[in-house]
């Protein structure tokens, strides 16, 4: 491991540390908890295995298994389909006094001189932002094109591991499985996907509403403590 | 984790996972029927789930190996079913499979490395759970 230089800001580890500590506090808590899960998991599941007087398969079993995969791709279809339309929505619909909308009237995809591309993009403007063409058109939409490529992606594979999962049981309780496109039908794959649905649009819905009448000193996604109820798009 | 890791962990989950696979459950339930043919009832419950060899047994008011055999109890079916006993599909859901010869389906489980049977002598009735001559 290298030795970070020193800087007059302190050495360049520590820099990056501090510059990108809320991505890096996100991905260790990510980590931390997915391992948490797959512990917990497998003990549920050898749990079950020994009740039944069968003999455990431990972490590695349980982590390869679709049981475990269901469980996490349903999650993560719901965060980014729930992130998808947080971006997409508040494109045209807005919020009066919420610190997540724009202001009333000002609803659309904006100007170019607004959105700085084009003639109106500046020096340091990302490169495709300056194009024009297909690649400005691609960009303008790059962060819903990949939040929502990671929804489908993770929506298809919750319902790979979801029907070998649900065939697990099938074939627990002396009933034959069912395809893949059979499964689709079925309540299992859409109580799976609907629970977590609902679940995420209460929680945009409470942060949207919640964030015009109270505060989190500090927090960019809230008001300045002293910021009035009817002051619509300012961020601490 | 490289592109292959990625491809086989894919692969694993979307298969039903790691563990013993088709090949293994099909050779149980081909040594189950090739014990029951012989008449060695010993190595035939050896293979069966403990709970549905203690259910037979209590059920049967016999031990496991007399009461799987016995032409009045169970042997009726699975010694006629013996006598056809090709497997024919195997399928397989992560930790359980279901195996189907010409003549019976056999259901079982991942136990540690290896599968046990916790049906078999199964007879489908429609919406309801299959009809097992031994089950647990």
């Amino acid at each position: 491991m290298t030795r970070g230089t020193d800087t007059p800001g302190g050495t360049r580890a520590g820099r990056v540390l501090r510059e990108n500590s809320l991505s890096l506090a996100f991905g260790v808590l990510f980590l931390v908890v997915l391992a948490g899960q797959a512990f917990v998991g497998a003990a549920q599941r050898d749990a079950d295995q020994v009740a039944a007087g069968l003999e455990p398969l431990g972490v590695a079993g349980y982590v390869t298994s679709s049981v475990f995969w269901v469980d996490v791709t349903e999650n993560w279809q719901s965060e980014f389909l729930q992130f998808l339309l947080f971006i997409g929505l508040t494109v045209w619909f807005v919020q009066r006094g919420s610190p997540e909308s724009k202001k009333v009237g000002e609803a659309g995809r904006e100007t170019d001189e607004q959105q700085h591309v084009g003639t109106h993009a500046r020096p340091d403007s990302p490169a495709w932002a300056r194009a024009g063409g297909w690649r400005l058109r691609v960009y303008s939409h790059s962060l819903t094109l990949v939040m929502g490529a990671i929804f489908l992606g993770s929506w298809l594979a919750q319902s790979a591991a979801g029907v070998v999962a649900y065939n697990e049981e099938q074939l627990r309780d002396l009933h034959d499985p069912v395809t893949w496109t059979a499964y689709l039908g079925l309540p299992d794959f859409w109580d799976r996907t609907l629970q977590n649905w609902q679940s995420e649009l209460l929680a945009v819905l409470c942060m949207v509403v919640f964030a015009i009448y109270l505060r989190e000193r500090g927090s960019p996604e809230s008001k300045p403590v002293g910021t009035p109820h009817e002051a619509t798009a300012v961020e601490g | 984790m490289s592109r292959a890791a990625v491809v086989a962990l894919v692969a694993a989950v979307t298969a039903g996972c790691g563990g013993p696979g088709d090949d293994a459950a099909q050779d149980v339930v081909a040594r189950f029927y090739a014990a029951v043919a012989a008449g060695d009832g010993d190595s035939a419950c050896a293979l069966l789930l403990a709970g549905a060899a203690a259910d037979l047994a209590e059920e049967e008011q016999a031990p496991c190996p007399e009461a799987l055999l016995d032409p009045a109890g169970p042997g009726a079916v699975l010694t006629e079913r013996a006598g056809a006993a090709t497997v024919v599909t195997v399928r397989r859901a992560g930790s359980q499979a279901q195996v189907l010869t010409a003549s019976d389906t056999v259901f079982l489980a991942r136990s540690g490395d290896t599968w046990v049977v916790t049906a078999v002598g199964c007879d489908p009735r429609g919406e309801r759970p299959y009809d097992c001559e031994v089950e647990s």
